[in-house]
């Protein structure tokens, strides 16, 4: 199970990846995580988790350009690989399954 | 590109914030290439986004932050993986390997190691840092090497009657005017023993906040500016100019107005001197540091005194006549103290030229303010001062503390070399230089004082808590945030891992392969001495520490426990009431129905009134005199104002005569003295001065004495039973002494609450035990017998742990002796004598150095007190047992085990 398992987070970031695409590099993936999340999130927590997946070939990544403002250090782009898709579809239709199966009196609580 | 270069160069020219280097370096470190260059990055960018959006301290402490969260095994393994393929780093893992490997496979010794020098550095570094608060004092106020308290020296007739902290009011502003080198002064007026202050929030909604303020003073306009007191609100400049202004604390203003904002406020201070003032709060302060031999919540400006009656400024601001002000100056740069403190008599005598007529003369001197704290011990001090004498003993128990783990290290590192003999004769056969091989066992030396550092680190944090209570150090003062700890922690590492590695490292690496692998090697005769002498420095070291313990507790019973001459317990004090009765009548009226009505419950014994209280110095002083004396011949006596309840309810002795009788009319004339004033005032024994007279000069008052008391100690016994002279004044009451029935404390406390609210309504009730608030004089020296004892068991530990190693090395050495004795018929008792019979002799020999050194320095510090134990040579003796008792308990766990091994065993040994 370890390995292909997807946690909250990393969830959250390989998602991120997927929307910025071509243009999604550490600074820019915390970003829009912290905005669409409403929560400060540490720089080095996305690093790990950006690693991660990688390792876990949901990603891929290459090195880009440098800019002024980095310090003449290049960025590195991510971008989401086919395996890294289907993980997110198999998680969106486990959940879209379990939120099927709710009964609807449930859900109007 | 030229143009991204140039554009680049102009980014740094044109000073945009930069981040912090330190964790870049750090980072660098750590981070493995594969990942640095775009972390780098990404934190960079980060940092310009924060300096633009918030501001660049929110950045740099970000930036810092997010290193330190970055510090993740994966970018770490990483590094190491690839650094593996180098040819210094294979090395390197392999000592790591090999260090990881004797560690566990000797686990006593490497916990006996570790564990002995991280108790050595957590001990050490605990007291370093009692050291450098106790030190610190006042240091941090702006230029405070400039800035000197000016004190008091009053002599009259060649005899020093007046040693104080507080001064004339126009020494300051003359000093000044008068002396080019004086750049600036300010005066502070603790309304010394009259310091009984209730301040009133009156315009608040609801109730009146009402407190009862010690930490108040009077401040001339200059001080703020002179100590660069930090101010949150207001002008430190100008603050404190008018009269009636007032500035607080921070914590003071959140007690009165809570968020308000407190500028412009008005505070009303009603005192015992029927002074009600309403003063406008002009500025607010930073709550002061605890490191501080001035502490105070609230200062009224001085000018507030100047409207007080016809006459004022001359009593508080240009009078040579009070002396209650603490006066300070600051010295232009370069001046000598003392070369101004030489100018400083003509400067008394141009102010007061009848003095000399008078026979008197008074000493201004110059105190460096950051010394005060530690070195003076003035009367009207404003605080408790801690001293230096402590700081110093405490500075070589920690150095030996560490000495010894080191020694400890060492002989645990040489004496395992038998063990060790083997690996490096094989290593040398395999073809290892010796550098290698030192390099081999420095390395393991660095990587055990490391892990003794962090051990160390841990220990201190476990017993920080308990630590802060016993030293008195305030909580907030953060052993982390101490500079000097961390600079002596990383001294202590490289020191201590070069001297504790060096020494093995070069026996180590010195075998010859030859013969340690045939079997034959032998320990060096030198090796053995040397360890000797460590072992007897330990214990020498060890043996002097728990006598000097002894010693302190025995002086500290004394003292505690020693006849005051009157009688301490269950006795609660309650100072005067700062709001009373406008007019004479009404407040005779109140102290008598205070103190009558109290006397009547059945929980109190008795109630009394009084102008001291004992274990406060006294500043009131009669110039007394014999009548058969010749006129200005006096001697100081401690002035006591009493009534006619305080001798029975303190338990003072009354030896000759009568004490004060209520009705009496004769109470007024009369005195009474102490059995020690009965020579100095020309009379044999206590009955023959009864009903003779004395001349109070300095209150040109003739009384008689109609009773001599029994010598007491009002102050600590660390100065001498002063001569006091008691005078009848039962309406000028500035402490009552209630004695209370011990059964039913708290009724008792609750009838006196009762009694006060009715009496003294408006007074906050506040009330202290007699014997806690006496015995608060041996604050420091309680400190200092904690402290002292607690480290006095951390060295004798560590020195055990080393003892315990080395006499593993000696049975282990002496297996087959021990094997053949056996054999021969020897018995097990045999045996274990046989093997501690050298650490006893060991240990025997560093007792003996140790007495003179001790005796010689506890009988430094017994001569600080007046009253003293002699030093018990039993004490000697006990010690020394102790000392040979935990030896060989220590040494028995080693002798037992090889006195107790079968023959045939130990002779197949090797």
């Amino acid at each position: 199970m370890k390995g292909t398992y997807l946690g909250e987070f990393e969830e959250l970031v390989l998602l991120t990846v997927a929307l910025l695409e071509g243009d999604a590099y550490g600074i820019n993936v915390k970003l829009e995580v912290e905005q669409r999340t409403d929560r400060k999130i540490n720089l080095s927590v996305i690093h790990s988790t950006l690693y991660r997946l990688e390792k876990k070939a949901y990603l891929n990544s290459a090195l880009g350009e440098a800019t002024k403002i980095r310090g003449g250090k290049r960025k590195r782009y991510f971008s989401i690989t086919p395996y890294g898709v289907r993980s997110l579809k198999e998680a969106k239709s486990l959940r879209d399954g379990i939120w099927n199966s709710i009964p609807t009196y449930v859900l109007q609580r | 590109m030229v143009f991204g270069t140039l554009s680049l160069l102009m980014s740094y020219n044109d000073k945009s914030p930069t981040p912090p280097r330190w964790p870049l370096w750090l980072l660098r470190w750590f981070c493995s290439e594969r990942w640095l260059e775009e972390i780098e990055g990404d934190l960079q960018e980060e940092f310009m986004l924060n300096c633009r959006w918030y501001n660049v301290g929110y950045a740099r402490r970000n930036y810092c932050w997010t290193v330190m969260r970055s510090f993740r095994s994966y970018l770490i393994f990483d590094k190491l993986r690839i650094n593996n393929n180098n040819h210094k780093n294979v090395m390197f893992s392999n000592y790591l390997k090999i260090t990881l490997r004797s560690l566990l496979k000797n686990k006593v010794y490497s916990m006996i190691n570790i564990s002995g020098l991280a108790i050595g550095i957590a001990g050490a570094l605990l007291i370093l840092h009692y050291v450098t608060f106790e030190s610190s004092f006042d240091t941090y106020q702006k230029d405070s090497e400039s800035l000197y308290r000016v004190s008091l020296d009053i002599y009259q007739n060649g005899e020093q009657v007046f040693h104080s902290a507080e001064n004339y009011p126009a020494v300051g502003p003359d000093m000044q005017t008068e002396f080019p080198e004086v750049e600036g002064w300010a005066h502070l007026y603790n309304m010394g023993s009259k310091n009984n202050v209730v301040i009133t929030y009156e315009e608040g909604q609801g109730q009146p906040i009402q407190l009862k303020h010690r930490k108040f003073l009077y401040a001339s306009p200059t001080f703020l500016s002179l100590f660069d007191v930090p101010m949150v609100q207001g002008d430190a400049a100008t603050a404190l100019a008018e009269p009636l202004t007032m500035v607080i604390s921070e914590s003071t203003a959140k007690k009165y107005f809570g968020n308000e904002d407190p500028i412009g406020k008005r505070l009303r201070l009603k005192d015992d001197d029927f002074n009600d003032e309403n003063c406008v709060v002009t500025g607010v302060f930073k709550d002061l540091e605890p490191n501080t031999h001035l502490k105070f919540e609230v200062l009224i400006s001085t000018p507030t005194l100047y409207t007080r009656f016809d006459g004022a400024l001359t009593r508080y601001k240009t009078g040579w006549q009070r002396k209650d002000f603490y006066t300070y100056v600051k010295l232009a740069e370069g001046t000598d103290p003392m070369a101004l403190e030489a100018k400083l008599p003509p400067f008394v005598d141009k102010h007061m030229p009848e003095l000399k007529d008078q026979g008197g003369r008074n000493d201004l001197h110059l105190q460096p303010l950051e010394r005060i704290h530690l070195d003076s011990h003035l009367s009207d001090e404003a605080e408790l001062n801690g001293s230096a004498e402590p700081i110093i003993f405490l500075s070589i128990i920690a150095i030996f503390i560490v000495v010894i783990a080191w020694v400890n290290y060492i002989n645990l590192a040489t004496s395992r070399s038998l063990d060790r003999a083997k690996e490096v004769g094989i290593r040398k056969v395999l073809g290892s230089q010796r550098a290698q091989l030192i390099r081999q066992f420095m390395f393991e030396s660095v990587a055990i004082n490391l892990l003794a550092i962090i051990l160390a680190i841990v220990l201190i944090a476990i017993a920080l808590p308990s630590f802060y209570q016993m030293s008195g150090i305030p909580s907030e003062v953060l052993i982390w945030e101490n500079g000097m700890l961390w600079y002596t922690l990383i001294g202590i590492f490289l020191f201590g891992s070069f001297i504790s590695g060096f020494y093995p490292a070069l026996v180590l690496s010195s075998f010859k392969p030859v013969s340690t692998l045939k079997g034959k090697f032998r320990n060096s005769g030198t090796g053995v001495i040397l360890r000797k002498v460590l072992v007897v420095f330990q214990f020498a070291a060890s043996a002097a520490l728990i006598i000097g313990t002894f010693t302190v507790y025995r002086q500290m019973q004394y003292v505690k426990s020693a006849d005051l001459g009157f009688d301490l317990e269950q006795t609660i004090v309650v100072e005067r009431a700062a709001i009373a009765s406008p007019t004479q009548e009404g407040r005779v009226q109140q102290v008598n129905s205070f103190r009558d009505e109290l006397a009547k419950n059945p929980n109190i014994i008795s109630v009394a009134g009084s102008s001291m209280v004992p274990g406060k110095k006294i500043r009131f002083k009669g110039d007394v005199r014999g009548v058969t004396q010749p006129a200005g011949e006096t001697f100081p006596m401690n002035g006591v104002g009493v009534d006619h309840h305080l001798i029975s309810t303190l338990g003072l002795e009354i030896v000759a005569g009568k004490d004060y009788v209520f009705g009496d009319p004769q109470n007024q004339a009369t005195v009474m003295v102490t059995e020690n004033a009965v020579k100095l005032l020309g009379y044999e024994s206590p009955e023959d001065i009864v009903n003779k007279q004395v001349v109070i000069e300095n209150f040109r008052f003739t009384a008689t004495v109609r009773a001599v008391v029994k010598d007491y100690n009002h102050e600590s016994l660390r100065i001498k039973a002063i001569p006091s002279i008691f005078f009848y004044s039962p309406f000028q009451v500035e402490y009552y002494m209630v004695k209370i029935n011990r059964q039913n404390i708290d009724q008792a406390l609750d009838a006196v609450k009762a009694q006060w609210d009715t009496t003294f309504p408006g007074n906050p009730f506040e009330y202290f035990f007699l014997d806690e608030y006496f015995d608060q004089q041996y604050k420091s020296e309680d400190q200092f017998q904690s402290l002292f004892s607690v480290f006095a068991v951390l060295a004798i530990f560590i020195g055990c742990l080393g003892l315990f190693g080395l006499s593993a090395f000696t049975a282990m050495k002496r297996t087959k002796e021990i094997g053949i004795r056996k054999v021969l018929g020897a018995s097990v008792p045999g045996l274990f004598y046989l093997l501690s019979k050298e650490f006893i002799v060991l240990i025997l020999i560093s007792n003996v150095i140790a007495w003179p050194l001790i005796y010689y320095t506890m009988e430094g510090w017994l001569q600080g007190f007046e009253y003293r134990t002699s030093i018990n040579l039993l004490v000697f003796g006990l010690a020394t047992l102790i000392v040979v008792g935990i030896a060989l308990i220590t040494v028995s766990f080693q002798t037992v085990k090889s006195a107790k091994i079968n023959p045939v065993d130990s002779l197949r040994y090797e």
